[in-house]
């Protein structure tokens, strides 16, 4: 995957298991593993830099507007390019993004088993949030626990407006969230939590970020209706529930608090309410 | 006997030449007759439809195969001046790195200054194409004279 969008120079510095990729005109490269974050002495020269830009974008940077505003382009395989440059603005709302001058090239990563720590049977039954900062894991932790939930019979519903979870590009699913398993790629999420409850039926939805009232809306409607809800939000710890986000304290009967260090993905606090 | 002979030779390599400047001239017309064309293809394709560049490319019709050689990322088969066919090779290659409205600013504008090129040299290039062949035509008939 990443062969494909990097150029040999900037590949070949990179080990196996990169999570996360990231270029800036004129700086050094850096990178994240599973063991922290790494810069390698390589300048990403202008060529390199235009160079990857051209693949991310198919020589296309004016088709994506609505893509740029929202900050990122998905790519094949779940793939997430992050894009920062100069907004231009048009009244109050952002129009496009020119003048990229960063990547942040995020790869998902499937361990299979990570979500082995928690005990799943057919009737699972809890409403569970997964709390840490950016690129801690969470949202490789919530896949596994799909892939388990889904594998032991339930249906289902995975709300992945960017295609991070199940790694979903032109309808395919290029990671494994289960068998019993519904996508709704692309959606925004006010509409999907609306489709997934009135026409899938699910015994779970499973939701990436929660980031404002379309997601609080569709959590409670879920709740009230009966099913169970699987989602992450950026935290530091279970003090994220604050705000607008308190209504959801009723609602998640188990939070688990990840962290980056010692390394990604580390659980530093698992909270049973 | 062996003068005429000659003379017929030249004749005919002279006459050869002609077809040969024509046909380049004529050429270098349709090859910009083209760029003008797909310059303003896309600029409408990116205004109207964001198409993506590999779309737009795969979808254009160039009357000019020259011209779809460049487009395609390789050499023509016939010469234009090398500065010429360097410049159009750098426009076409940063198609694609800025935002909606800068790229069709700038497709216009080239397309603008394609066309003035057009109205302005177009008319002698295909002037110049006759002229070429019939000099040529001349210098073989001048040539067979003198020889026979």
């Amino acid at each position: 995957m990443l062969k494909d969008i990097l150029p040999y120079s900037l590949y070949s510095l990179l080990p196996g298991e990169a999570l996360e990729v990231r270029l800036r005109r004129g700086m050094r490269l850096s990178y994240l593993t599973l063991k922290g974050k790494f810069t390698t002495s390589h300048v990403v020269s202008e060529e390199e830099f235009e160079s990857v830009l051209l693949t991310v974008t198919e020589r296309s940077l004016y088709a994506l507007t609505e893509k740029l505003v929202n900050g990122y382009l998905p790519l094949k395989g779940g793939i997430r390019v992050g894009v920062a440059g100069e907004g231009v603005m048009e009244g109050e709302r952002v129009k496009t993004v020119k003048h990229v001058t960063s990547l942040a090239i995020r790869i998902p990563h499937q361990i299979i088993g990570v979500s082995d720590f928690l005990l799943i049977d057919g009737n699972f039954g809890q409403n569970i949030l997964i709390v840490s900062p950016p690129a801690a894991g969470k949202t490789t932790l919530l896949r596994d626990l799909t892939r388990r939930i889904s594998d032991a019979g339930n249906d289902v519903v995975v709300l992945d407006e960017r295609g991070e979870i199940s790694g979903m590009n032109s309808g395919t699913i290029s990671l494994d969230v289960g068998s019993h398993t519904d996508v709704l790629f692309g959606f925004p999420k006010k509409v999907a939590y609306v489709n997934a409850l009135r026409a899938l039926n699910p015994d779970y939805i499973v939701t990436d970020e929660l980031s404002g009232e379309g997601d609080i809306a569709g959590i409670m409607r879920a709740f009230y209706g009966g099913v169970r809800v699987i989602a992450t939000m950026h935290g530091r710890d279970e003090g994220a529930i604050i705000g607008e986000f308190s209504p959801l304290e009723k609602v998640f009967d188990r939070i688990l608090v990840l962290s980056k260090e010692p390394r990604v993905g580390t659980l530093v606090k698992d909270i049973a309410r | 006997m062996g003068s005429i002979f000659v003379g017929i030779c030249i004749f005919f390599s002279a006459s050869f030449v002609g077809i040969w400047l024509k046909k380049r001239t004529l050429k270098r017309f349709s090859f910009y007759r083209s760029y003008y064309d797909f310059l303003s293809f896309a600029s409408d394709k990116i205004a109207y439809e964001r198409m993506v560049f590999s779309e737009i490319v795969r979808t254009f019709h160039s009357e000019s195969r020259e011209f779809s050689e460049v487009l395609s990322g390789g050499e023509p088969s016939f010469g234009l001046p090398d500065g010429e066919i360097a410049a159009v090779k750098e426009y076409l290659s940063g198609i694609g790195k800025t935002d909606a409205e800068t790229q069709i600013a700038s497709l216009r504008g080239k397309s603008a200054e394609i066309k003035a090129l057009l109205d302005r040299d177009g008319a002698k290039w295909k002037k110049d194409a006759s002229l070429y062949f019939k000099l040529a035509v001349l210098l073989g008939v001048a040539l067979f004279i003198i020889l026979v």
